[in-house]
């Protein structure tokens, strides 16, 4: 075989070569999407659900404040046992809605989301406002921490939710007819 | 023929790699098991060392950004308002903590994940005897630089409200980990 046609047989498969390895990367990329980083707009998006919820709230809106919860959401309400059922958890929140005063407001401190995009965490600060019998506001103070989860439609909603008081009142102290099972509730 | 061979070897070899590399992108393993194995084991570890009133102990499991949420306290941001929480739970032989995981969960990216469960905080009275407190508690751990997973959030609350203390025997107030005497 002359060198020249040995030469130009290699270079064809030198050729052939690359291109199978170009192939190769393009379909490695199409099998192993880079995954997008999206915490940013998740931790915009977990925000706005958290102002929304704390609106609502507010406005005693029971169905509004209920659609924030995930399936299956957990909720651990200050000094009451944990929650993991629907009817439980809005029996309790309609129990405090029921409570007269401007009620409760909750504004968020942090949040952190995980690189994958599917779990979050927010903590933040509560104030609980109550009208005592002689129409008196007593604010009541605490914290909390919601555990997010996107759901299949993309949205966040709140699978763990656990809050607890900033300061007691003495254990003496006269202790109040109902606790209302749910989210930062005031207690006494 | 021996050298095209030789010369078939660099685009051979990049094609191996770069396959293998998945384009130089992040590959996405999953080790959420694993990594959930690693946190049930932490969070015991923690916990016997919780029991076993052992303060150094218990503080490394805590991120050095770790923030606090304590029972009946201010939120601790830093690592010394952390350890002043623990201080006086851990320095009372009358007190003894522990906890239990119930449930863990991993972020597919495997940075972050969040456990919840449940505690027991026994107290001895002056009388010899023995109330237990219970209550439940919520942890957000982060996966370190070393690949080890450590606390970045720490909250807890009790099951029910504190029993009014009779006179003699003050009632000792499981702010969880936070052990605070109130009279």
């Amino acid at each position: 075989m002359p060198i020249a046609t040995a030469n130009t047989v290699t270079r064809l498969l030198k050729l052939a070569t690359t291109i199978t390895a170009a192939i190769f990367v393009a379909v490695a990329c199409n099998t192993a999407p880079t995954p997008k980083d999206t915490r940013a707009s998740d931790e915009a998006a977990i925000r706005a659900a958290s102002k929304a919820w704390s609106d609502a709230t507010q406005a005693k809106d029971l169905d509004k404040a209920m659609s924030f919860y995930a399936d299956n959401a957990v909720q651990m309400a200050d000094q009451g046992p944990l929650i993991s059922d629907d009817a439980t958890l809005r029996a309790g929140w309609q129990k405090m809605f029921s409570l007269p005063g401007p009620g409760l407001s909750f504004q968020t401190s942090g949040v952190d989301v995980a690189k994958s995009g599917d779990i979050a965490y927010e903590y933040g600060a509560y104030d609980f406002a109550v009208s005592d019998s002689s129409g008196t506001v007593n604010d009541q103070k605490g914290k909390y921490v919601v555990i997010w989860t996107k759901q299949a439609d993309g949205t966040w909603k709140a699978a763990v939710d656990i809050d607890n008081t900033d300061a007691r009142p003495p254990a003496t102290a006269p202790q109040p007819v109902a606790h209302p099972a749910s989210k930062r509730h005031k207690h006494r | 023929m021996e050298l095209s061979f030789k010369r078939l070897l660099l685009p051979a070899t990049l094609a191996v790699a770069f396959v293998t590399q998945g384009c130089g992108t992040e590959t996405l393993k999953d080790t959420r098991a694993a990594d959930e194995v690693a946190i049930r084991q932490q969070s015991m570890a923690w916990s016997n060392a919780a029991q076993s009133r052992n303060m150094d102990k218990a503080l490394t499991f805590y991120a050095p950004d770790a923030i606090a949420l304590p029972d009946g306290g201010p939120i601790a941001t830093s690592q010394d308002a952390i350890s002043a929480e623990w201080q006086p739970l851990l320095s009372n032989k009358d007190a003894t903590l522990s906890w239990k995981t119930t449930a863990v969960t991993v972020a597919k990216s495997s940075d972050i994940a969040y456990e919840y469960g449940a505690y027991t905080l026994d107290t001895t009275g002056k009388d010899g005897k023995i109330s237990t407190r219970t209550g439940k508690y919520v942890l957000v751990w982060k996966k370190q630089p070393d690949g080890s997973w450590k606390v970045a959030i720490d909250t807890d609350n009790s099951d029910a409200p504190p029993a009014p203390a009779p006179p003699a025997h003050p009632a000792h107030h499981a702010a969880a980990k936070k052990h605070r005497r109130h009279h």
